[in-house]
């Protein structure tokens, strides 16, 4: 080994040994934190543009992971209220039929016209009876029409099946509004309901609000899967009424109607 | 040449900077030392001892500026470079190829990279990625350097 290769060595074991001196020593001492901080101070401005780079990059990356978050909030909250508007409009026609068939009177079916079948009855109930127009007419729970005139001693009920009546619906499950009509033979459809809203087979449907005398929550029937396409591309869905309006011999109704 | 190694210490300080990582950040700075002392033909020890202390310097900076504790990447470069050293010296001047530094530019990042896994106290499931990491960044840069080796070999022999 020549003399400038030892001096080489020399000069690297010596540096060596203050890296371990130091290493050892350092700790203790409390002089280092003031260099530290003081080494940090001087470097904070040529590592400005480094600093600025990455939290720009921080903030872009937050952006998006952000901006993502809070679709999936969006998401989620919007199920719960879908969830919780299902389960209040459950309770809400929960208690409409509790305080409906606590109160029930019943009225015979005294006229049904041949030519006006799925139009129109006459029942036993009047004025007398504190029968009024547009109030609701059930049977095993379901409507089953409205009264639409009244005498002292009878009434004409205007059936959900006629093709003059019509009344805002809504698709429990969904929450789909739309408008019932009758097609005078024995049909119920569920009209101007948009096209792709995923009303599916056997989904309920009851009323929606019309007026204290009719409202909301009461059950008309469920979706029969049978559809068809308007040319302004709404879609009527048929419903199959809970009611059997074949074998109508009595009816029910209630004077008031509290919600 | 001290000029080119502050500046390569201060590109590795803005990649720390830039980092989350800051210990596993390529040892860039040791890089051109070794490149600036197997490059030299003319096998100055006069320069060759400046190389060193100027390795030293670098490394107590680092500490000073990350670690905390001054002396710990003094050491391993201190160390690391008089390793790299011997082991250049021991081949002839025929066997200094450009595949030869690559090796030992190469070899010569791990001391740093486990000193910062023995730092982070880094779990043995993140081990492998830290070593994948260690050589996505260590690899290209030596190779890099083995560019810069070969262009300047070249130079010489013409």
């Amino acid at each position: 080994m020549d003399k400038q290769s030892t001096q080489k060595w020399v000069n690297g074991v010596i540096a060596l040994s203050i890296s371990l001196i130091l290493l050892g020593i350092a700790p203790g001492i409390q002089m280092r934190l003031h260099i530290v901080n003081f080494i940090s101070n001087i470097l904070y401005i040529p590592e400005y543009p480094a600093r600025v780079l990455r939290y720009a990059a921080l903030d872009l990356s937050g952006w998006f992971f952000g901006k993502s978050e809070l679709i999936q909030r969006i998401n989620l909250l919007s199920q719960e209220n879908t969830k919780l508007r299902m389960i209040n409009s459950e309770i809400m026609t929960q208690r409409i039929l509790l305080d409906i068939n606590s109160n029930l009177e019943s009225a015979q079916v005294v006229l049904r016209a041949p030519n006006a079948w799925w139009n129109e009855l006459r029942i036993n109930g009047g004025r007398k009876d504190g029968l009024t127009i547009g109030e609701a007419v059930f049977k095993e729970g379901y409507l089953v029409g409205r009264i639409s005139s009244v005498e002292e001693n009878f009434a004409w009920v205007e059936l959900i099946t006629s093709s003059s009546l019509m009344l805002p619906a809504v698709v429990d499950e969904t929450r789909d509004i739309g408008v019932i009509c009758g097609d005078g033979e024995g049909n119920v459809w569920l009209q101007f309901v948009p096209e792709n809203r995923g009303i599916e087979k056997e989904m309920s449907v009851s009323t929606a609000l019309v007026g204290d005398k009719l409202p909301s929550g009461l059950r008309i029937g469920k979706i029969s899967g049978e559809s068809s396409i308007s040319p302004n591309g709404f879609r009527s869905v048929r419903i199959d009424i809970g009611a059997d309006l074949s074998k109508l011999y009595s009816v029910d109704y209630k004077r008031h109607i509290k919600r | 040449m001290i000029l080119n190694s502050l500046l390569s210490w201060y590109f590795q300080d803005l990649l720390a900077v830039l980092s989350s990582d800051a210990l596993l950040v390529p040892d860039i700075f040791l890089l051109s030392i070794l490149y600036y002392n197997f490059s030299d033909f003319s096998r100055d020890t006069e320069k060759e001892i400046l190389l060193l202390w100027i390795s030293f310097l670098g490394g107590i900076l680092w500490d000073l500026r990350w670690i905390g504790i001054p002396g710990l990447f003094a050491f391993i470069y201190v160390g690391t470079f008089l390793c790299a050293s011997w082991a250049w010296s021991v081949f002839p001047e025929s066997g200094h190829t450009v595949s030869m530094f690559f090796v030992i530019v190469w070899l010569s990042q791990l001391p740093g990279f486990f000193a910062g896994l023995f730092l982070w106290n880094i779990v043995t499931e993140h081990y492998f990625r830290s070593m994948l990491v260690c050589q996505a960044y260590s690899i290209p840069l030596s190779a890099l350097y083995s560019l810069f080796y070969a262009r300047k070999l070249k130079l010489k022999n013409v």
